[in-house]
């Protein structure tokens, strides 16, 4: 399966793709407003609100995502999940733009999942963004065009004469006016406008899109309100924890039940079976088709790509969490552990050592030129070897999700669950498999979730909490410990790269030779183990020979924050820059010297409608390389090399350097550096981070575009700065934040400064494609400040201390 | 039967006197606003006042508690540090998941009612127990030192 997430760095997407513009279509209905005040959408936050009185003004539906009061407040459903990316708020921005009221007239209200309603119900590939900014628009511009309709039709006026203004329609020659509350009943009977055809507003006259707006869930979060997947409370819950083997796919054969079920709390204690309902492929990759997957695919040779299933394990349900923890302290379970149990760390080590000793088999992209001959020709040459390790998401709130299945009034079965997943459409389908029964009768509440980072990609915890509920008969709230949390990944997956490159005589780029061992079996890599593209390096450098090899690999891997390019970003802007100092050239000058701003990669076709899938485009990166210079002194300030002979010994000063990383990835250019300082006990200071990023020409909220760019450096850095996680018989050897040690307030950068350069470009996400460069240009700036080259990850700082002089290849 | 005294309340409460106060807190007495990250005291989300000294409630018992008063996110901003600290979150726009902040607001509160005017180590040192995942640490930074300044207006009005 082509990955769908590696968009940027020219990897395929699935081409078949509905264009979403024809799919999204405002449903006006019929509906007249209730007297009594009927609230129209019984989501996730009306339970949570502890029964917030429903609204005494009586609230119209014009449109599938708009609500609109008799008093002329606004509610706006937020179709996409949240998980801290800040699309609760941008994309209700758009609509409102368009629908012409003033942002202090809206409330957002969380959506919950309807695949008829609301198309791209996603978090993830940083794609919220491009796939919806328009149709959101004409959302908004086709509510605006029917209550105009409405106006006009009373007045007797053409259309044309009206126009809006912050919530009114306003007849130009006579100044008369109505509010959209009093058009809104009888716009929601209007049939909707071609969506297509509808009128949007110049940019220029953007009074709510490119103005910073505060997150419209922050009063909540500052004030400890109910909000988050782990604050769900339904009468007559109990509390569940699912225990599954250490060892990944190993099955639970007999446990200790009896004696569970005896100790305080506890209502029941049972085995579950692993359960593989994972729904076939759909009309776009984040929808389901009918019926089952192929497990072939899934499970060639045995490896588990995607693993969005229910695994075995022991459940313990009792009348409060705290319990089923205390309970699960005696539990012993007889496991089968299965062939995952031989995995280790060392074994993976050594098996790419053996790996490096032969040539490469495997084609990961097109030959050019003569590479061997290259390098014969070479006056330079450097043969290095890389390494990153497997990293856990982490997300600060654990898995969870709460469950409910019943009957309905028919005596079939339903179910309602509230949680956070990033691909709700997979999980109601893999539900309905799961239960064998239709997806109509899967109720998704979509609840705020404390991080995604990828790993709520997986609807792992909504099948555990389904299957527990199904089996007791009662609402169930099942919350994973950090430890399941940590040991029940599916991690980033760990690589090793051998690099040659050979440099001529003038320091020009001439040859290189990538073999890459990564995890996977002979017909695929692992889940999002697959190697990037090797970017701006292709094509830029003539003679190149990219090859691979893959471990195999029992444990589940998957996508994390900017997949592929999170780890590769590293390796190869690293090796440019050690090219660079090898030609003695600056490294933001050898990078303008390498990419040819005449060599801009071809559009490949449309991510949907006005969205096109652009190649690489060297003047962008070339754009933002030669601003991140200017912004960050690095030509004056000259700190980019390591002064010769300097080390901590003979030198009284603290030891300085500048590094610099640029990358290309779902869709965005981003270029950073960073500026340390090493002191004579070791201790190291980021003193500055730069970032400049292009993702087009519009930023919808400036303010949240800002916190995810220092939000992504921090999250690079703390990757780079002490996270591995490491594998013992096939189990995870961390298990929280003491062996697993997220950055903290000391070790962050005090500033980082956030600059977007505008272009004339598509607007495109800013989830990811911020990441990536913040690792190469960490480590290429703790080069320049002790001339050690540091090519594996993580680099040797922990608690903020350089703990070794000597190197980590 | 415990009585526990959680944001001027007495609330009875009969559990295992070994329960941590985190979880008395939010599935027996509903208050959800305090979090769980981690269990062991590394995370902060868990991060309430005991006698206005934050403390990590995973780690605290019910039985450690008996006679204390309790503070939780639900109620800091009845306090003038607590409110002022709220304020600065939301001018600075601070939350981006939001999950630890909580935490983080009953830990910089804390800090605010012993050091009124935090410098960079301090505010390294006393929010070190604090982890955020998405990386808002920089605005943390800014908005504690903003509340600081309100308070010190304040104080200087009073």
């Amino acid at each position: 399966m082509t990955h769908p997430f590696d968009l940027g760095a020219g990897g395929a997407v699935d081409k078949h793709q509905p264009d979403l513009s024809r799919r999204l279509f405002l449903k006006a209905t019929a509906m007249t407003a209730v007297g009594g005040g009927l609230m129209l959408s019984l989501g996730a936050c009306d339970l949570m609100d502890g029964g917030k009185a429903p609204s005494e003004v009586a609230m119209i539906p014009v449109g599938s995502h708009i609500m609109i009061a008799t008093d002329g407040s606004v509610t706006l459903l937020a179709p996409n999940p949240e998980i801290g990316q800040g699309v609760k708020t941008s994309l209700p921005m758009m609509i409102a733009e368009e629908l012409d009221v003033a942002w202090d007239q809206v409330t957002v209200e969380q959506a919950d999942l309807d695949t008829a309603a609301f198309q791209f119900q996603v978090a993830g590939g940083s794609l919220s963004t491009p796939m919806l900014s328009l149709a959101l628009r004409r959302v908004g511009a086709a509510a605006r065009q029917m209550l105009i309709s409405v106006a006009a039709d009373h007045w007797q006026v053409p259309a044309s004469d009206c126009v809006t203004d912050a919530g009114q329609v306003i007849h130009a020659p006579t100044g008369r006016r109505l509010g959209y509350g009093e058009l809104a009943a009888e716009a929601a009977k209007l049939p909707v406008p071609e969506l297509t055809e509808v009128p949007l507003k110049d940019s220029q006259d953007f009074r709510i899109v490119g103005k910073g707006v505060k997150g419209v869930d922050n009063p909540k979060i500052i004030t400890g309100a109910p909000l988050y997947g782990i604050d769900v409370s339904v009468p007559g819950m109990a509390y569940a924890v699912f225990v599954k083997c250490p060892t990944y796919g190993g099955k639970a054969l007999s446990a200790n039940l009896r004696e569970i079920k005896a100790l305080p709390g506890v209502q029941d204690a049972f085995l579950v079976e692993e359960n593989d309902s994972r729904p076939s492929a759909g009309a776009g990759w984040w929808l389901a088709g009918d019926g089952k997957a192929d497990p072939s695919w899934w499970n060639a040779e045995g490896l588990n790509n995607w693993p969005d299933m229910l695994m075995s394990g022991v459940a313990i349900v009792a009348d409060s969490w705290w319990q089923t923890q205390k309970a699960r302290e005696s539990l012993e379970v007889v496991w089968d552990e299965g062939r995952a149990g031989d995995q280790s760390s060392e074994g993976f080590d050594a098996q790419a050592e053996a790996f490096f000793a032969d040539p490469p088999k495997e084609v990961r992209w097109p030959e050019l030129g003569d590479v061997d001959q290259a390098l014969k020709e070479s006056s330079d040459i450097i043969d290095v070897e890389y390494r990153f390790p497997f990293l856990a998401h982490a997300t600060l709130e654990p898995q969870t999700a709460t469950a409910s299945v019943t009957r309905d009034t028919d005596g079939t079965m339903k179910v309602e669950v509230w949680s956070g997943p990033q691909l709700p459409a997979i999980a109601q389908a893999t539900i309905a498999n799961m239960l064998a029964i239709p997806e109509e009768k899967v109720t998704l509440h979509l609840t705020r979730a404390g991080g995604g980072f990828g790993r709520r990609l997986l609807c792992d915890s909504l099948l555990e909490a389904v299957w527990i509920s199904k089996i007791v008969g009662k609402p169930i709230k099942l919350l994973w410990s950090r430890e399941d949390d940590t040991q029940h990944d599916f991690y980033r997956p760990g690589g090793y790269h051998r690099l040659k490159g050979g440099l001529d005589r003038d320091g020009k780029a001439l040859a290189f030779d990538n073999h890459f061992v990564g995890f996977g079996g002979d017909k695929a890599f692992s889940n999002a183990a697959d190697s990037s593209s090797p970017g701006y390096l292709y094509g830029n450098i003539p003679n190149m020979r990219y090859k691979a090899s893959k471990i195999p690999l029992y444990i589940p891997t998957g996508s994390m924050r900017a997949p592929m390019s999170n780890s590769h970003g590293f390796v190869f802007e690293s090796f440019v820059d050690e090219l660079a100092h090898k030609a003695a050239i600056d490294p933001i000058s050898f990078r303008l010297n390498m990419i040819d701003p005449t060599k801009e990669a071809p559009s490949w076709g449309n991510l949907t409608d006005g969205v096109p899938l652009t190649g690489f485009n060297p003047t962008r990166m070339r754009a933002i390389l030669e601003l991140v210079a200017e912004r960050s002194g690095w030509h004056q300030k000259k700190l980019y090399g390591p002064k010769q002979g300097q080390t901590a010994e003979n030198n009284n000063q603290p030891r300085r350097g500048m590094g610099v990383g640029c990358y290309f990835s779902h869709m965005g250019y981003f270029a950073e550096v960073v500026e340390l300082t090493i002191d004579r006990d070791n201790s190291v200071t980021i003193e500055a981070v730069w970032v400049v990023g292009d993702i087009g020409r519009q930023i919808i909220n400036p303010l949240n575009a800002e916190n995810m760019v220092q939000g992504s450096v921090i999250d690079g850095l703390g990757q780079a700065m002490g996270l591995e996680v490491t594998f013992e018989g096939g189990a995870a050897q961390q298990s929280n934040f003491h062996d697993y040690p997220l950055i903290r307030m000391a070790q962050s950068p005090k500033e980082i400064d956030v600059h977007f350069h505008i272009t004339d470009n598509t607007t495109t996400g800013l989830g990811e494609p911020a990441l990536p460069p913040i690792l190469p240009a960490l480590a290429n700036a703790l080069y320049a400040a002790t001339g050690t080259r540091y090519r594996k990850l993580p680099l040797p700082i922990v608690d903020g201390v350089l703990e070794t002089d000597g190197g980590n290849s | 039967m415990i009585t526990v005294n959680v944001n001027g309340e007495a609330r009875k409460v009969r559990l295992d006197p070994t329960t941590p106060l985190l979880w008395v807190l939010r599935d027996e007495l509903g208050l959800v606003g305090t979090k769980f990250g981690c269990g062991m005291a590394q995370c902060g989300a868990c991060t309430v006042h005991v006698d206005g000294i934050a403390v990590r409630s995973c780690q605290t018992l019910l039985e450690d508690i008996d006679g204390a008063h309790v503070t939780t996110i639900e109620a800091v901003g009845d306090t003038p540090v607590g409110a002022a600290v709220q304020e600065a979150w939301l001018d600075v726009d601070v939350p981006q998941c939001g999950y630890c902040q909580a935490g983080q607001i009953m830990s910089a509160a804390a800090m605010l009612t012993e050091v009124s005017v935090p410098t960079d180590a301090d505010i390294d040192g006393y929010m070190s127990g604090n982890i955020c995942r998405c990386g808002t640490y920089t605005r943390i930074r800014k908005a504690i030192k903003q509340a600081a300044h309100s308070l010190k207006g304040q104080g200087d009005k009073a």
